[in-house]
């Protein structure tokens, strides 16, 4: 299933408050600014800062970036 | 700063089930003195800051556009989804986030809700504040949690006694401390009902300490002396808290208050 339309346009970086991308196979949300991946777990977004990933920026705006690793 | 609260997480996770099916929750005043207060419109977005069983969440989403239901814990989230999906609710969606960092942009809710959880939360100020970040002008925030007396004695067994019975707890405030924190957080038309003096419960007859120690998987030394500290109450604390012994239980008041303010 999907995440929602009406979510996801408001949502944003709980850290910085900005725009956040949603990646497009649903698999998290990515703050450039923050460089932070937030995962969608089971379509809930976890916005969790302590559970973010390093975002390495690589393919951003793609849809095609991968969380740096862990 | 934002917190992450490890130890709410762990705590509530496994007690989902738990708290869906609590009697004082899904029947409890202050979820019918919420709606009441609110007064929810069909255009409204509505969040619900650590929804917990998902209560108040499922008890708005029938009567408004979107309703977002917020908590800490995974699990409570997860099962607040599912219960909407079985109750044949389209209009619910779910995010995990602690009070103190909610992850939505300023001004896209109409009403802020939140049942009986700032009491476990790092910092009220802080959540305060992100509710009325996220509210429209206008917006209404409509909050209830458990009372702290003015008497110091009284509060200080209330406190005791929430500690004992959950780890996570963290603290109480009176009616005038309330009106404090959502004034600093920039709110107004504050309006405050309930609390100690008023002795708004959820239910009739109080609360059975035994019930409410298995709904919190209470560790069972932390239960008895639960139990000795209400039966063991001078008179005028037992008065004030509607202490009754029953047996191997005892029934006692957990005050609550309402708390409604406009963005």
């Amino acid at each position: 299933m999907a995440l929602s339309q009406d979510l996801i346009d408001i949502l944003a970086c709980p850290k910085c408050k900005g725009t956040i991308r949603l990646e497009k196979d649903q698999s998290g949300f990515v703050c450039e600014t923050c460089k932070l991946f937030y995962p969608v777990v089971d379509d809930i977004p976890n916005f969790l800062i302590e559970e973010a990933r390093p975002w390495s920026g690589a393919g951003s705006g793609t849809g095609t970036g991968e969380p740096a690793p862990a | 700063m934002c917190h992450m609260t490890r130890d709410t997480v762990r705590q509530f996770g496994p007690l989902a089930r738990d708290y869906a099916l609590s009697e004082s929750h899904a029947r409890g005043r202050t979820l019918a003195m919420l709606a009441l207060r609110v007064q929810p419109r069909a255009t409204d977005a509505v969040l619900d800051v650590a929804t917990g069983g998902g209560h108040t969440a499922l008890a708005f989403a029938p009567a408004v556009r979107l309703v977002v239901a917020h908590d800490v814990s995974r699990s409570m989230v997860q099962q607040t989804l599912g219960r909407a999906r079985d109750a044949g609710l389209s209009n619910l969606r779910g995010v995990v986030s602690p009070a103190e960092c909610i992850p939505f942009a300023a001004e896209c809710f109409d009403v802020v809700t939140c049942r009986t959880a700032a009491h476990h939360f790092d910092d009220l100020g802080a959540a305060l504040r992100e509710a009325r970040r996220v509210l429209r002008s206008g917006g209404r925030l409509a909050w209830t949690d458990l009372a702290a007396a003015t008497d110091p004695e009284l509060r200080a067994l209330q406190h005791r006694l929430e500690v004992l019975h959950d780890a996570t707890h963290r603290g109480t405030w009176t009616p005038a401390e309330w009106r404090d924190a959502l004034e600093g957080a920039g709110f107004r038309e504050i309006a405050i009902e309930g609390g100690v003096d008023e002795r708004l419960t959820e239910l009739p007859g109080g609360t059975s300490a035994a019930e409410w120690c298995e709904r919190s998987r209470t560790p069972p030394e932390a239960q008895a002396e639960i139990l000795r500290l209400l039966r063991e109450a001078r008179q005028t604390t037992r008065e004030a808290l509607g202490v009754r012994d029953e047996g191997d239980d005892v029934r006692f008041c957990l005050y609550k208050l309402v708390a409604t303010a406009r963005a």
